[in-house]
């Protein structure tokens, strides 16, 4: 059984007149080359402040499905709408600023080897230009809100699968994205500790929602009221 | 972008290499076009009187005769008979040390320095010398000249042949070792852009990377080239007064490739330098491209 949470976050960006949806799909198809249609007739929305699980067997396409959510892929057919904006008219110079709110993590963590866990997890923000002065602390709690505060400067050859999960998911965070997605966020952890990052999940979400604390530092792990978990059953259409 | 890997390293290794091939390249053909030019020159302001060794012939006064008709004609800016020591020294190769020129029936020789803006009459000098001195020719280097030039024009045509066979090899050379470094890589490009990263910043931040690696593949190269070229013009230099060196310098002169061939080799570790770095950034474009947004039925 595979596992595709998409989680997302709600920020004052996003214009209350859209009804909260940060992301649709709208009769979505979505076919390689000339072969069958891997999507058909995706039809769903994703709205702030809500938790989402996506299963399905191996081959099911929700990998297919998450590369589309974050602009990797466009469909064959049928609408998609991204924090308000129609994938189908975004320009390629849009497409940084839109995964900027996106944040997404890896089934296989994708973390540069040659930098330490704090430079993986500023990395979104040094890449928009901006000075580690304004970030340095920022990072430092965050990272040390996934527990990994005594692995600051170790480098991903030598983390354990949990803590290149941690790093990861810290990374997505950094930037207080509106949604976060990630792929099979327990797929290669034991039960434990796909247990304990849920719950890092959970906890990232509504602490984040409150504004002017940048990271729940202040929060204990396992303390965070989560918003209930939608099921994807939601959606119509196959996958 | 990551220090050095293997990948990185082998393009810096190659580069260094081909750069070094293509500056001893620009530095031969340099040399040979210098030389050329040495040749023409040299040999145009100077024609030789030979004075042939005979029966009961009193070759030092031949020679002075020789001597003093060539400088009573005009055109002639100044002539000296090639001395013994100087003589030996020239067919030392052949005869070995401390040969007695005075046992053998050698030619010997005035060398007459000429104007070349209004050169004397061949004809007239020829006639007076066979009047004075009847083992006297005299040589005017004209069909030496004619041969010389024509071979060493055909000598530089085969050098830049051969030069512009080198460059395209360099740069295809230096495309693919850069892209097959940039595969490598390929993960981060990937990393960068799906944390928002701008494709002119990725772009830039390789290109950044391997100019760096470039003009250090290059600049080695290069600089191994340029010092071994100053070794041999050293190594010519100090040698000068043997036979050997008199054959090497009679041919390339002090064996330095000038400030032509230097400018060159400066010139290709810069080339070679932006080519690495502009097929980083092609190749990053082009992957970016690849990965952004792209249709599955493109794809």
């Amino acid at each position: 059984m595979a596992i595709l949470l998409a989680l997302t976050v709600a920020t004052s960006r996003i214009s209350e007149e859209r009804g909260f949806r940060l992301i649709r799909f709208e009769n979505v198809g979505l076919r390689y080359d000339m072969g069958p249609e891997v999507l058909r007739d995706l039809t769903f929305e994703i709205r702030r402040q809500s938790f989402q699980f996506l299963t399905g067997p191996s081959g099911a396409g929700k990998t297919s499905l998450l590369r589309m959510l974050f602009l990797a892929l466009r469909p064959t057919r049928g609408l998609i709408t991204v924090l308000g904006r129609d994938v189908a008219t975004l320009s390629r110079k849009d497409l940084p600023s839109i995964r900027r709110r996106i944040g997404v993590v890896f089934q296989d963590f994708r973390l540069l080897d040659h930098m330490t866990t704090y430079e993986n997890v500023a990395l979104p923000l040094r890449v928009r230009g901006k000075e580690e002065r304004e970030y340095r602390q920022d990072v430092v709690d965050l990272i040390k809100w996934v527990g990994l505060g005594e692995r600051m400067n170790a480098l991903p050859i030598v983390l354990s699968g949990g803590e290149k999960q941690r790093a990861a998911i810290a990374r997505a965070l950094i930037d207080q994205p509106d949604v976060l997605l990630a792929d099979e966020p327990t797929g290669n952890v034991d039960a434990p500790l796909a247990r304990r990052l849920l719950r890092l999940f959970m906890e990232a979400q509504p602490v984040r929602h409150r504004r002017g604390h940048r990271h729940p530092r202040s929060r204990p792990h396992g303390t965070g009221g989560c918003a209930p978990a939608d099921s994807f059953g939601r959606t119509t259409g196959n996958l | 972008m990551p220090a050095g890997n293997v990948a990185g390293r082998a393009m810096t290794t190659v580069i260094a290499i081909m750069t070094f091939l293509a500056a001893l390249t620009v530095g031969a053909v340099s040399l040979v076009a210098d030389t050329a030019g040495r040749w023409q020159n040299d040999i145009s302001d100077e024609i030789t009187i030979q004075v042939k060794p005979a029966e009961g012939i009193d070759m030092p006064q031949a020679l002075e005769t020789a001597r003093q008709i060539a400088l009573q004609t005009p055109g002639v800016q100044g002539a000296s008979v090639l001395d013994e020591a100087a003589t030996g020294r020239l067919l030392e190769p052949w005869l070995g040390e401390g040969v007695d020129l005075s046992e053998l029936p050698v030619p010997r020789l005035v060398i007459v320095s000429i104007d070349t803006d209004d050169p004397p009459n061949f004809a007239f000098m020829r006639e007076e010398l066979k009047a004075a001195v009847p083992e006297a020719d005299l040589d005017d280097h004209r069909a030496w000249v004619s041969r010389l030039v024509t071979m060493a024009r055909t000598v530089v045509l085969i050098g830049v042949f051969v030069l512009s066979l080198v460059i395209v090899a360099t740069t295809l050379t230096v495309i693919f070792a850069t892209r097959g470094a940039m595969s490598g890589n390929r993960h981060i490009v990937e990393v960068l852009h799906f944390v928002g990263a701008r494709s002119s910043f990725i772009a830039r931040e390789f290109e950044r990377h391997f100019l760096r690696l470039g003009l250090i593949g290059a600049a080695t190269g290069g600089l191994v080239a340029i010092v071994l070229f100053a070794l041999l013009g050293y190594f010519t230099a100090a040698n000068r007064q043997t036979p050997e060196a008199d054959q090497i310098s009679a041919l390339f002169g002090s064996f330095t490739i000038g400030w032509t061939g230097y400018a060159g080799v400066l010139l290709l570790i810069a080339t070679v330098a932006t080519l690495t770095a502009l097929t980083s950034r092609w190749t990053v474009t082009r992957h970016l491209a690849e990965i952004d947004m792209i249709s599955p039925v493109e794809s």
